[in-house]
């Protein structure tokens, strides 16, 4: 059997995409005519099966835990499975790294809430959970590298997501009390603590740090001027900024 | 002139890599699995900077796929070139498998089929990596838990001829040997006497697991003793000590239980070549570094 050939009948089958016993009659030929020793390969090929469907599985499982969790009180766990698998139909696996494959999830679940009758929330959810990872992981910026030093600027890692449930409170709930997080709009901040931390936060960020957080992108000056536009007081505004710096949000000077 | 891998080394894991960094013990060379750090910042990558200031440092990787169809990945073998000249390793290391198929990384080692065809693209397919990397690669010995149909090679011929024809150094895996000994019932002692020991850079040991009938190749320790007999077998052919890698992927324990791991193959091998050594094979002390415990 050539190479190809060989790629071509065993390719589907650790995709997921075609059986083990259709697989091994392609690479071995009919059971019945199987010798011992190539009845004993073809059991075993399937370990081969289980092995890349698991993979897949942890690929999802490392990033969307809340996702799987939500999903598998739904549907349950053999409805995970399926979903895991239609996944990786519409978006391969094209990155070396694991949870990378990942990627396309937040999108493929806000497809799938309204064709599969999943919980809409599930659509902000993996979006909430693809942006921790991220931010956990993003590739470091040398503009962070200096944080008490240069003009006042956001951390790298800062990312504002608008989301229509409370997904903060709801996750950080270890009892998960409700299956379904509370609606009501909010503005999660995204952002990967200073040294020696590292780690990745995110709270609901208030309209004020929001304000803040616009008002230094577009370098407007944080006044009495900025605070009487805002309408909160000189103190209140020194002090919200004064926490967003300690927090690791905003760097540089002031 | 590269940074030389010598003495017994440890595979760097999460589960205690912040603990590896600062440990009194004596680790000689660390080996990294580059798809786990190299494209993370923050702090994961404060835990390999950490590591790699510390230890030489091997790359170690899953994801070349050597032997499968699609083309090789630029994107990783550019992250490997970027690791291996940031530690300066003297090479690096992957498996003779293939881990892509349709163009889709399948995220595990597959056997190949022990063929002259499958000898012959997995060498053409060597050099195309060192060129593209800049450093030798080295290869390990994969397990394997089925044979592929067609073979027209045993698998010690087979691993023979693709590190021959593709000139290239070999990672030989002990505990893969007893694996695949074990679920195809071979004499392990007699497979490694067939093993270029000359152009083997280093070893790996690890434990198994037992799974119905067969072992499957989990990297979950402690090593086994009969894995240990044939680690002293094969350094007692090859009258050298052959850099020594301890592999612990899952149910890690506490990063003393793995050194413990690295301390018992450091005494054997210090035993072992304090001893007078019969047949010996390749260059005894011949690489800097390679023969000093």
């Amino acid at each position: 059997m050539r190479l190809a050939e060989f790629y071509g009948h065993v390719g589907p089958f650790l995709l997921g995409q075609r059986s083990h016993e259709e697989t091994v009659r392609l690479l071995y030929g009919s059971r019945s005519e199987l010798s011992p020793q190539q009845a004993q390969d073809a059991k075993r090929l399937e370990i081969y099966g289980q092995f890349c469907q698991i993979h897949r599985q942890e690929s999802l499982e490392l990033v969307f835990q809340y996702c799987h969790q939500a999903i598998e009180v739904h549907s349950g766990l053999d409805g995970w499975h399926k979903l895991v698998e239609a996944y990786f139909v519409c978006h391969p696996m094209s990155h070396f790294e694991l949870a990378q494959n990942g990627r396309h999830f937040p999108t493929f679940l806000a497809e799938q809430c309204e064709d599969a009758g999943l919980p809409g929330f599930l659509r902000e959810l993996a979006d909430f959970e693809w942006w921790e990872f991220q931010t956990n992981g993003q590739p470091d910026d040398p503009a962070d590298a200096t944080p008490a030093a240069g003009p006042l600027r956001l951390h790298s890692t800062v990312e504002l997501r608008p989301y229509s449930y409370a997904l903060v409170s709801w996750i950080d709930d270890d009892r998960r009390q409700s299956e379904a997080p509370a609606a009501g709009e909010n503005l999660v901040i995204f952002w990967r603590a200073p040294a020696p931390e590292l780690m990745p936060r995110r709270e609901v960020a208030t309209p004020l740090e929001v304000m803040i957080i616009k008002a230094v992108v577009e370098e407007v000056p944080l006044d009495l001027v900025l605070a009487a536009q805002l309408r909160v007081s000189l103190g209140e505004l020194t002090e919200t900024v004064a926490d967003l710096l300690e927090a690791g949000i905003l760097i540089g000077e002031l | 002139m590269a940074v030389p891998i010598a003495g017994i080394g440890v595979g760097l894991r999460h589960a205690f890599a912040d603990e590896l960094a600062t440990t009194r013990r004596r680790v000689d060379f660390v080996e990294i699995t580059p798809e786990n750090w190299v494209t993370f910042g923050g702090r994961r990558r404060r835990r390999l900077d950490a590591c790699l200031e510390r230890f030489p440092c091997i790359a170690h990787s899953v994801s070349l796929s050597i032997g499968g169809l699609d083309p090789l990945d630029s994107e990783f073998l550019d992250a490997i070139a970027e690791l291996t000249s940031r530690c300066d390793s003297p090479f690096f290391s992957d498996h003779i498998c293939y881990s892509t198929v349709n163009g889709q990384p399948v995220h595990d080692l597959l056997p190949l089929p022990f063929t002259h065809e499958a000898v012959r693209h997995t060498a053409r397919r060597i050099k195309q990596t060192e060129a593209h990397v800049g450093r030798p690669l080295v290869l390990e010995n994969a397990t394997f838990y089925s044979h592929m149909p067609g073979a027209e090679l045993d698998e010690a011929t087979f691993l023979r001829q693709i590190l021959e024809q593709g000139d290239c150094g070999m990672l030989l895996d002990i505990n893969n040997v007893y694996v695949n000994s074990r679920n195809h019932g071979f004499d392990p002692y007699a497979f490694l006497d067939k093993m270029p020991l000359e152009r083997v850079r280093y070893l790996h040991m690890a434990g198994h697991t037992l799974r119905e009938d067969v072992i499957i190749d989990t990297h979950i320790g402690p090593i086994i003793d009969p894995v240990w007999a044939l680690y002293r077998h094969t350094l007692e052919r090859a009258g050298r000590l052959i850099p020594t890698l301890i592999e612990w992927d899952q149910d890690i324990p506490s990063l003393d239980e793995v050194l413990d791991e690295v301390d018992r193959a450091r005494d054997i091998a210090e035993e072992v070549l304090s001893q007078p050594l019969p047949g010996l094979v390749g260059p005894a002390a011949a690489r800097p570094g390679e023969a000093r415990l």
